[in-house]
Parts: structure tokens; sequence; C-alpha cells
């Protein structure tokens, strides 16, 4: 893969990589975790011309290097999720961010990508290295427990 | 709280995700990438994959290891063409786990007690499961956890799930083959009829195994371990995945019935209810005899009956955990295509066609 065909690449897979991994692992380290997978494609860019899924790919690669920094730092997953602690200036709404950290990963990135972002199911199977048929079933049994969670209730035909 | 409020709060939420961790320029990745790259070359890389395939005992211990070595010129091989990596590693591997998948299924075993107990280590709190099976069913799974342990999740192993675990962690190596995922490790131990007895896994290696797990096996019917194998160990055709013949010779015929609609799903064939939801797909393991026909998209039942996708289902037969399969089909393919399906549909249950 020659420079151009890298800032194509880079073009489509930056913004699902890097919003895949902060679902997954959090603001702080999924970010780092995007970070350190882009870098590694404009390294390695000749690996990636004979790449199905190169979304995919830099994903699993973001994946291992979030692990191999949870394991040095040795603290949860979970715990580098957006604080669900009151705060004025978070953006983030106490309530939903508790209700998706008890989500499975899985159930947590289909669901933001889906339905937070707009991604297609196909999109978001892709960038996760999933069949859309598992993608679809963590979006639905996300989207049913955050609903759950949340007391959410089905509008009603007369509004 | 209304539907439309909470696709609101999750865009709003996604939004505040992308103001806390905003998009990479693509002049930042470039220069950072050189920064950072004459230090990773220093790196000690891994180059050597290592299959060891032991036979101790009655046990069969497989291992995949990678051994670090310093080969800088690695770095920028492409893992296809590194000499080490034509080894054909995965491969043996997988016929390890393979053979004793077809070890399990020809001892035909049904009914057994299981202890599976994890080590303690940072991923996990030293828990015990309990399973008993008793006719391809679970019947009992207890938990038990540590005094140190918070809280362990419940889950009713069974060995086919365990090989299915193997499996899964095999393909996460094969995933993670290349050197930029650092050192991976998996060893096994089986017993003579493939039950897994020891399992340590390492992805990406670390201080601590992802995995580590002792399993205790115990048939409670051990005169089942010496059941001949069946006639015919059932298969697949198209998308049709048919059953043993005869069908767990001597067991009642059982008389639920299967309603909805053929679909075709992934190559899977499932009846779905009318205007059910996606969860309510049932898995069909159709009774011995059954073909395909590729022309018309249709089953053709053993008695020259035809299903066309789309059509009306009216199957009699009986529900059964995923666990159970081996009891109604013993082909490895069809047990194969059983595992994929019921993992792409979100299920665990099967009908089984009788």
């Amino acid at each position: 893969m020659d420079e151009v065909g890298f800032d194509e690449l880079f073009g489509v897979v930056e913004a699902p990589l890097r919003r895949t991994l902060v679902a997954w692992y959090g603001p702080t380290l999924g970010r780092d975790a995007a970070q350190h997978a882009l870098e590694w494609a404009w390294a390695h860019r000749s690996r990636l011309d004979g790449i199905g899924n190169p979304a995919g790919y830099l994903f699993r690669v973001g994946q291992s290097h979030a692990k191999r920094e949870l394991r040095r730092s040795r603290v949860s997953a979970t715990s580098l999720l957006p604080a669900t602690v009151v705060d004025e200036d978070s953006p983030f709404e106490p309530e939903l961010t508790t209700a998706l950290a008890t989500l499975s990963e899985q159930q947590r990135v289909a669901v933001l990508l889906v339905h937070g972002y707009g991604y297609s199911l196909r999109e978001a199977a892709d960038v996760l290295n999933v069949s859309l048929s598992t993608l679809r079933t963590h979006a639905d049994r996300g989207l049913a427990r955050l609903r759950s969670h949340l007391e959410v209730h089905d509008e009603s035909p007369t509004g | 709280m209304m539907s439309h409020q909470l696709d609101e709060r999750i865009r709003n939420h996604a939004a505040a995700l992308d103001q806390a961790a905003p998009p990479f320029r693509l002049d930042d990745i470039r220069a950072s990438s050189r920064a950072v790259g004459g230090r990773r070359l220093l790196r000690p890389l891994v180059a050597a994959a290592a299959v060891v395939l032991v036979v101790v005992g009655g046990l069969v211990a497989i291992s995949v290891g990678r051994d670090p070595e310093p080969e800088p010129a690695a770095v920028s091989a492409p893992s296809s063409t590194t000499p080490t990596d034509t080894t054909p590693t995965e491969p043996s591997v997988s016929e390890g786990l393979d053979e004793s998948r077809t070890r399990w299924a020809a001892a035909a075993v049904t009914s057994y007690r299981l202890d599976v107990t994890e080590d303690r280590n940072y991923w996990s709190q030293g828990c015990t499961w309990t399973t008993l099976v008793s006719d391809g069913v679970v019947t009992e799974s207890t938990v038990v956890a540590p005094s140190t342990a918070r809280e362990c999740p419940s889950a009713e192993w069974t060995v086919e799930q365990l090989h299915d675990l193997i499996a899964s962690w095999l393909d996460s190596i094969e995933a993670f083959s290349g050197p930029e995922f650092g050192e991976h490790t998996l060893q096994v131990e089986y017993s003579e009829i493939g039950v897994p007895v020891t399992m340590e896994y390492d992805l990406a290696n670390g201080d601590d195994e992802e995995a580590s797990m002792r399993v205790t096996f115990e048939s409670l019917r051990p005169d089942a371990t010496t059941a001949p194998p069946r006639t015919n160990p059932g298969g697949v055709d198209g998308p049709a995945v048919f059953g043993t013949e005869p069908l767990d010779a001597g067991a009642e015929v059982e008389e639920a019935a299967l309603g909805g609609t053929l679909q075709l799903v992934d190559e899977c064939l499932v009846a779905a209810p009318p205007g059910g939801s996606t969860n309510q797909r049932t898995l069909i393991i159709w009774e011995f005899g059954t073909t395909w026909e590729q022309s018309t998209t249709s089953v053709i039942q053993q008695g020259g009956e035809r299903i066309a996708i789309g059509e009306e289902l009216d199957l009699g037969g009986g529900f059964h955990p995923l666990g159970s399969m081996n009891r109604y089909v013993s082909d490895l393919t069809a047990q194969d295509r059983i595992r994929s399906c019921s993992q792409a549909l979100g299920t665990t249950e099967l009908f089984v066609d009788q």
C-alpha cells in the first residue's frame, strides 16, 4: 500500500476504529489504543494490501495494545469508562453511563456504533470482525438491557 | 422514559465520547509513527512458532508457543513470507482438538459430572463450577466462590462447551499470529476419551494467563464409555444438518411440535415464528435421511415431503440444549455447523426432528 492508499484507508477507518476502541475501553485507553493501531498501520502499510477487512484487523491490533496496557496498569477495563459520579462539567449523563457499564463490551460497542453513531450493522460488524448476525444479537440484547435498566417504554400508538 | 428519548440519550453519549476522544489527524499519525518506529525496532520480536504434541500416559498435551527471539529483520517482513510462519502450526493443534472431539463423540457418554476450577490470577477469582449432565441434558449446575472472590458468574459447562472454548482460543491465536501481538501460549491436556483436563491459555503473554482451568470428569454410566459408535454419524447436506441413524436407539420418540416458517439465515436452516423477533428462531437438526435441494431451495424429508424456504413448518421431535448435540449428531462437520449457526443466531437450544 502506497502513501496515497494509506491516506484513503485512514479516511475510512479512523473514525470507526477510534469509536469502537473508545466504546470498549473508555476515552483515554481507547483513544491510545486507536493511535497505536493507526501508527502500526502506517509503519506496516505494506502488509495491509492483502487484508480484506483492515478496520477489523486494526481493531485487533488496538485491542492487543489495550490489553497489554491493562495488564501493566492492573486496572479493570470497566474502571476506565466515563465516570459515573455527578459532575456538572461532565458531558456524560450518569444514569446512562452507569447503564452502559453494565453491558458486555460487545453489547456496549454494538449499541453505541449502531444507535449512537448511526453505523449500519454491516459497518459495525466489520470493525468488530464478527458476523452480521452476531452483531445484530449484541445490539438487540444490549439495547434491551438498557431499556430494562432505564425503564424505557414503547411509544403508544396515540402518542 | 420513551424509546425515542433513549435513542437521543445514546446519540448524546456518543457525541460526548467524540469530544473526549477527538479524531486523529493523518499528519500526526505519520509523524508520531516515525518518532516511535526506531524504538520499536529494538524490541525483542517474536519469530519462531512451535508446536509440541506429546503423549503422556493417557493424556495428550498440546502447546502452541512463540519464542521471543531478537530478529529485527523480521519486523518488516510480511508474516506470510517469514519461513517460520509457514510451519502449519494451527492445523496440527486443530487436529488435536478434532481428534479429542472425535474420541468424545465415539465414547458416547451422555451422563457425567464436571468440576471446572479456575486458578486464581489477575483475570480469574478461583471459582469452581460443577455441572451434572444426564442423558445429554444439564440437570444441575452450581458455582462455588472462594471466600476472597467478589462474585462468580454462573455457567453450565459441558464437555462440548469446553471443546468450543479451546476452539475459540485457537481462533484467537490464529487471528493474532502477527509479531505485533506478542507471544501466545496454549496448553491443553485431554483424557483418553477427549475430555479437556487442564487448559492454560495466554494471549499476548503478560504476567498471568487469560485462563487456567482444571477439570475433573466423572462418567455417571461407566459402561457407556464402551458403547459402540452409531451406525451413521449424521452429516450436512447444503444448509441442512441431519442427525444420526438410528437416533439414540431405545429412547422414546419425543412429541414436541415445532411450527413457524422455514428460513435460511447465514447458511443455517431455522424455524421462525410468525411475527416473532430474531431472538426466537430455532435451529433444527433434521431427521436422518433429510436432504437439501438447491434448485428449489427446499428441504426434502425422509418420507419425500418437501418444505421450501418461506413455507410453513410442522415438525415433531424435541427441544434440547446445544450442549447435548453430541447425542443427536456425531459427525464433526455437522457439529461445527451447529456451533457456528448457534453462535450466529445467539441461540443455545436445538430442535431435533424425529
